[in-house]
């Protein structure tokens, strides 16, 4: 039976070339061209690029975040003995709903109990969607490549079969960029007053339709702010426009912004934790008046903070007193 | 009646045998191909990774060093600042994946390309290599067989990816992979690089070959570095000694 097992070795090596290869797409996308069918993506059998649809998914899911009570609602001691946050709990439940959160907890303690290296919350969620051997696979696969850390998800998962990645990302990647928003807190007093909110708007000094990729405070010159979440500073620098501007990254995708600072109180690669003291506020760069402009983006894409402004009061922060009459016009700044 | 149905039966066996494996043959070739290109898309993968590494880098030091002088021109246009900011709106992921991608490309023609119209049978020799060394007759021996090794591999993922999980015996599944994927370089990759070496040619000059090495090298490095399965397995045994 030699010849015939020389066919089927062939025929494994051609239909793993077929569906695992962009020159495999290729050729299916010729075949489903001539069908008269929609051809695949090219770049999709590349593990890095993120599905535009999981971007939107996620900033529709931002739109309408769960309220500071849900948030913030007191942890039971499963989900406090596995090291959950509450965020951490909101965002699986928003994510993958109510059922899979108690699943997801059982599996997150049994990691736990395991004494795995990787991150429980995120070792559960990925068993969970793609279950514990096709995960395990990929770990045996990263660290054979000589992966450093191969129980982490982003070191994995290259190795997980293409459906298992769709799924895994949805569950762990968007389920944790999801708790890094909501665990989120407002920068500065949440009673201050928002002079300019997030969206499309005529702006004053340009005088043309610009969307306002942010929210505007209305604080005097001074006014502490502080980090809205647990991050590392990616930029802390002065430019026009901006005026002293410093951008935290949250991880996960997620970054916050904050302009137009009197002076900045960290530097770029700078760890900083929630509530710690970034910037005073001032009106430096592009700006007719004092304010903070406080911007949050989810994979590059601006969204609306807005909705997290109620997150502050319960963010257990030093905040200070929010001024009484602050000098700054409604419509006033370039964001 | 039973003897000349066991004939029949072990005839069509054979013929059919026979005809598969001539169809096999026939289409050694392809297979070659096929390898080489598993090999070189799990090392564009990582160069992927590494690509969009590069290029945040390159634009957070543009917005670092370029952001001032950028705004103050602008400004003599009287052009908002942000507006001239190009690097911002950089989609980085598809620029990173279409680079890596070209690069997939260019190196599997040049990989497939130089054993493609050779001789089946044509083995080296030490003797005609040294004749040959240049920049292209050391690169792509080296390049080939780490990219050969990663098709090995990824051939070997596939097989294990579409097997059914056998929780009784976790190891069947690799072990079945595992013997594929070494079948298939014993019956691809190794005559693909005995081809492909056994055809170079002395060359004019000893940096012939040059333009293909910026492309084969870092393929053939990545592949050799996340394409070949044995050196998380080295570095844990060095650890437990």
């Amino acid at each position: 039976m030699k010849g015939w097992s020389e066919l089927l070795l062939l025929t494994g090596v051609l239909v793993a070339c077929w569906t695992r290869t962009p020159v495999g797409s290729a050729a299916a996308g010729a075949v489903a061209l001539w069908r008269g069918e929609e051809p695949p993506d090219l770049l999709a059998t590349f593990s890095t690029e993120l599905p535009r649809q999981m971007q939107d998914s996620i900033v529709e899911v931002l739109g309408e975040p769960p309220t500071s009570e849900q948030v913030f609602a007191p942890l039971t001691p499963e989900e406090l003995a596995v090291g959950w946050t509450p965020a951490v709990r909101t965002a699986v439940a928003a994510q993958l709903g109510e059922e899979a959160l108690a699943e997801v907890l059982a599996l997150s303690a049994r990691i736990e109990a395991e004494g795995e290296d990787s991150a429980a919350v995120e070792a559960a969620l990925e068993t969970w969607a793609v279950g514990a051997e096709v995960r395990e696979r990929a770990v045996r696969r990263a660290r054979a490549s000589g992966e450093a850390e191969p129980g982490r998800y982003a070191s994995h998962r290259r190795f997980l079969p293409d459906e298992a990645a769709v799924a895994a990302d949805e569950a762990v990647e968007q389920s944790l960029a999801l708790a890094t928003v909501f665990d989120l807190a407002w920068p500065v007093d949440p009673e201050a007053r928002v002079s300019s909110p997030f969206g499309y708007r005529f702006h004053p000094v340009l005088k043309t339709n610009k969307l306002h990729e942010g929210v505007d405070i209305a604080v005097p010159v001074g006014t502490a702010v502080h980090a809205a979440g647990d991050g590392q500073v990616q930029r802390a620098r002065f430019d026009k426009v901006n005026g002293n501007y410093v951008k935290l990254d949250h991880g996960h995708g997620v970054s916050s912004a904050y302009c137009h600072g009197e002076a900045m109180h960290v530097e770029k690669g700078q760890q900083v934790t929630r509530g710690q003291h970034v910037m005073d506020s001032g009106s430096t760069g592009r700006s007719t008046g004092p304010h903070l402009h406080f911007g949050l983006r989810f994979k590059g894409r601006p969204v609306d903070p807005g909705p997290f402004r109620e997150r502050g009061a319960a963010a257990a922060l030093d905040l200070p007193e929010a001024p009484a009459d602050p000098v700054v016009p409604d419509e006033a700044v370039e964001g | 009646m039973l003897r000349t149905l066991t004939r029949a039966v072990v005839r069509t066996a054979t013929t059919s045998d026979r005809v598969a494996g001539g169809l096999a043959r026939f289409a050694t070739t392809l297979g070659q191909c096929a390898l080489v290109v598993l090999g070189v898309h799990l090392a564009a993968d990582d160069l992927d990774d590494r690509v969009l590494a590069s290029l945040s880098w390159v634009v957070d030091q543009a917005d670092l060093r370029l952001a001032g002088p950028v705004e103050t021109v602008a400004g003599w246009f009287g052009r908002p600042a942000g507006s001239w900011q190009w690097w911002d709106a950089l989609p980085l992921g598809a620029m990173s994946g279409w680079t890596a991608l070209t690069v997939e490309l260019v190196a599997a023609g040049l990989l497939c390309g130089s054993f493609l119209l050779t001789s089946r049978t044509a083995q080296p020799t030490w003797v005609r290599w040294k004749r040959a060394l240049s920049v292209q007759a050391v690169v792509l021996p080296l390049a080939l067989s780490g990219v050969l090794l990663a098709g090995g591999w990824s051939l070997s993922m596939a097989i294990e990816d579409v097997l059914p999980v056998a929780e009784a015996a976790p190891w069947a599944s690799r072990a079945a992979a595992a013997v594929v994927a070494f079948a298939a370089l014993l019956r691809f990759g190794l005559p693909a690089w005995l081809r492909a070496v056994a055809a170079l040619e002395p060359p004019a000059r000893w940096t012939a070959g040059w333009a293909a090495a910026v492309v084969l090298l870092p393929v053939g490095a990545l592949a050799w570095i996340h394409g070949v399965p044995v050196w998380g397995t080295l570095r844990h045994a060095l650890e437990a000694l």
